[in-house]
């Protein structure tokens, strides 16, 4: 499902040269649950973004479901972060000024969806993460883990083969963390989805398939 | 899209308001200078109806009680005035009037049945020579007018649509009244208009009445019109005031080409409309920076939100439709709470002087004035925005 071939990535300023990623072999395969461990600055969030198109990595290669990805034209690459990825941020990442099913309904705005469709596209993912009561609450009215399922319910509504969350639990106390994991799991169990997750947490990643380890950038398992 | 546009801006309108109250001031003063520009324009492309080149005018006041003007003697003497200044080589023409172009004074009195009152003005026989007036029915009041037993009248061709519409007008008898007599006229003429209130003003309705100088007037001294040779020096004026001096001691005359009234006239006018004009210009320059800087700082911040759309699917151009839109749409708020307030006036008749379709283009050219301006202010934070990386925007602060 998804493919990197001896990626590096390298941020450039005018002073300093920054070795984000430097020679990663990684295969997932189709409905596998990955976590990717690693101490602060060793590269996980700079991996899942250049799997989900958020960044070019500087050398090697990245295909996703057979199709290389990168060096695509900006229309092409939305295109796939729109219908082929689903993402969860540790901070949540929800626009305080939208309503739960609006916040959810965003990622169908860009594709040719009616509204009614929409809307009931956005309310079956939101009943996914048990908050079908909440849509008309703004994302200030809910607590730190509801806010979490509303994006969990965003990242699922457009249906995506990957979901690529970023310490989805990393703001969150540890109840409210089993519970997000346990929808997560629940995804990937019944929709087979692929799940490439970034955590600290051992305990959460102990659940998953696979781990896979960086360490200044590098691969270390 | 659309939808969501609308649910963002109406959720975020305390934000907002701030826009909309800009967009909102700036269209009513823009529309006040443009529906005024609009109808300065328009009347000043009619035709005025006469010719002021070389034309002066004199202004006659005889120092009389209001009691004693208009009787025969001052009839007798503004006659005299008139011969002596025909008697000059410099002057081609000369006349005698109640209402002078380009004047403050003006008469206004009821005619038959119409609902609004119609300006009227006295002149001599000579006046069709002093002003180049031309008559597109019938003729100019003369000496065969003396022996009638009846009032002849001329008026404009708007008055006689009005009164007569496809009927031939001559002959016909108009009744005019005001508060304290009634007398009937009879027409003898139409010119096609005398727009004797300036290019600028709206035309209206107008008759004459023929001053005869040999009768008892009862409300006003006339003034005269005098026609001089092209290119006469301004000095012939001290003559023709020492020929009028002599012909009328203790009376004063004020003597002006009409050329420089035209444009005393224009001044005047035009002033405070430049005044405001630039005052609206002014608010403009300050909604369009205010607005640049609102959307700056709004898409500054919003930095997070649009690397969030852009993870979520939305290309460059459509971050950049978004924000365009989103500044169209505070926009249209203004513009239709300020079209609401502009519609009120010619509702309520405030601005009657004011033809509709000129106030609709006044309306119109002020909407399309504020969208290109509010869209050029878009412009640049939007392109700004569609640029941001999705990845950096995500974690910005």
């Amino acid at each position: 499902m998804i493919s990197l071939k001896e990626v590096e990535k390298v941020y450039r300023t005018e002073e300093i040269e920054t070795l984000a990623l430097s020679g990663i072999n990684l295969e997932i395969d189709e409905g596998e649950f990955v976590s990717v461990m690693g101490p602060s600055g060793s590269g996980k969030s700079t991996l899942l973004n250049v799997i989900g198109l958020l960044d070019e990595p500087s050398k090697g290669s990245v295909l996703l479901a057979g199709e290389t990805i990168q060096g695509l034209p900006d229309r092409d690459q939305a295109r796939i972060r729109n219908q082929q990825v689903g993402f969860i941020f540790q901070t949540f990442h929800l626009i305080s000024d939208l309503n739960v099913i609006d916040n959810v309904e965003i990622p169908l705005l860009y594709r040719h969806l009616a509204s009614f469709e929409r809307r009931s596209l956005a309310l079956r993912a939101l009943e996914r993460v048990g908050l079908a009561s909440r849509v008309r609450h703004f994302p200030s009215q809910l607590s730190g883990g509801q806010q979490q399922r509303v994006a969990i319910a965003r990242a699922i509504v457009g249906q995506p083969r990957v979901l690529l969350a970023d310490e989805p639990t990393g703001n969150l106390d540890s109840q409210m963390g089993e519970e997000i994991m346990k929808i997560l799991m629940g995804l990937n169990e019944d929709e087979k989805t692929t799940i490439v997750m970034v955590t600290h947490d051992a305990r959460l990643a102990e659940k998953t398939e696979r781990i896979v380890r960086l360490f200044d950038g590098r691969q270390v398992n | 899209m659309i939808k969501h546009v609308f649910t963002l801006v109406w959720n975020r309108r305390r934000t907002n308001a701030l826009i909309v109250a800009e967009v909102l001031i700036s269209f009513l003063v823009l529309c006040a200078v443009l529906t005024l520009s609009a109808h300065f324009l328009t009347n000043y492309l009619r035709p005025l109806g006469f010719d002021y080149q070389n034309v002066w005018n004199v202004e006659v006041s005889t120092g009389l009680p209001w009691s004693s003007i208009g009787q025969s003697s001052s009839m007798n003497t503004t006659r005299q005035l008139i011969e002596i200044a025909k008697g000059f080589p410099e002057v081609k023409a000369a006349a005698g009037i109640l209402a002078s172009p380009f004047g403050s004074s003006t008469w206004t009195n009821n005619v038959d049945n119409l609902s609004t009152s119609v300006m009227y003005d006295g002149a001599t026989d000579d006046l069709p020579q002093v002003l180049g007036l031309e008559l597109i029915q019938g003729r100019w009041f003369d000496r065969t007018d003396d022996a009638q037993n009846w009032a002849p009248v001329i008026i404009n061709a708007s008055l006689r649509d009005k009164l007569f519409g496809d009927r031939d007008p001559l002959g016909k008898t108009l009744i005019k009244s005001s508060e304290d007599h009634r007398l009937e006229g009879r027409v003898i003429g139409v010119v096609d208009d005398f727009r004797f209130k300036g290019e600028l003003r709206t035309p209206f309705d107008l008759y004459f009445s023929r001053l005869r100088l040999d009768d008892t007037l009862s409300f006003s001294q006339p003034d005269l019109l005098v026609r001089v040779q092209p290119g006469t020096p301004a000095e012939f004026e001290e003559r023709l005031m020492a020929g009028l001096n002599a012909a009328a001691p203790g009376w004063s005359f004020n003597i002006r080409p009409l050329g420089q009234m035209r444009r005393a006239q224009f001044t005047e006018m035009l002033t405070p409309l430049g005044i405001v004009a630039l005052i609206a210009g002014f608010l403009l320059l300050m909604v369009g920076f205010g607005l640049l800087g609102v959307l700056w700082q709004n898409v500054t911040r919003r930095t997070s939100e649009i690397g969030l759309r852009r993870a979520l699917g939305a290309h460059a151009r459509s971050v950049y439709f978004q924000i365009v839109a989103e500044i169209l749409v505070v926009t249209t708020i203004g513009l239709v709470l300020g079209t609401l307030i502009a519609i009120q006036f010619p509702l309520l008749g405030i601005v009657d002087d004011i033809a509709m379709t000129t106030y609709l283009i006044g309306l119109l050219a002020s909407v399309g004035l504020i969208y290109s301006l509010t869209a050029a202010c878009g412009l640049y934070p939007g392109w700004l925005a569609s640029r941001v990386g999705p990845a950096a925007a995500l974690h910005h602060e």
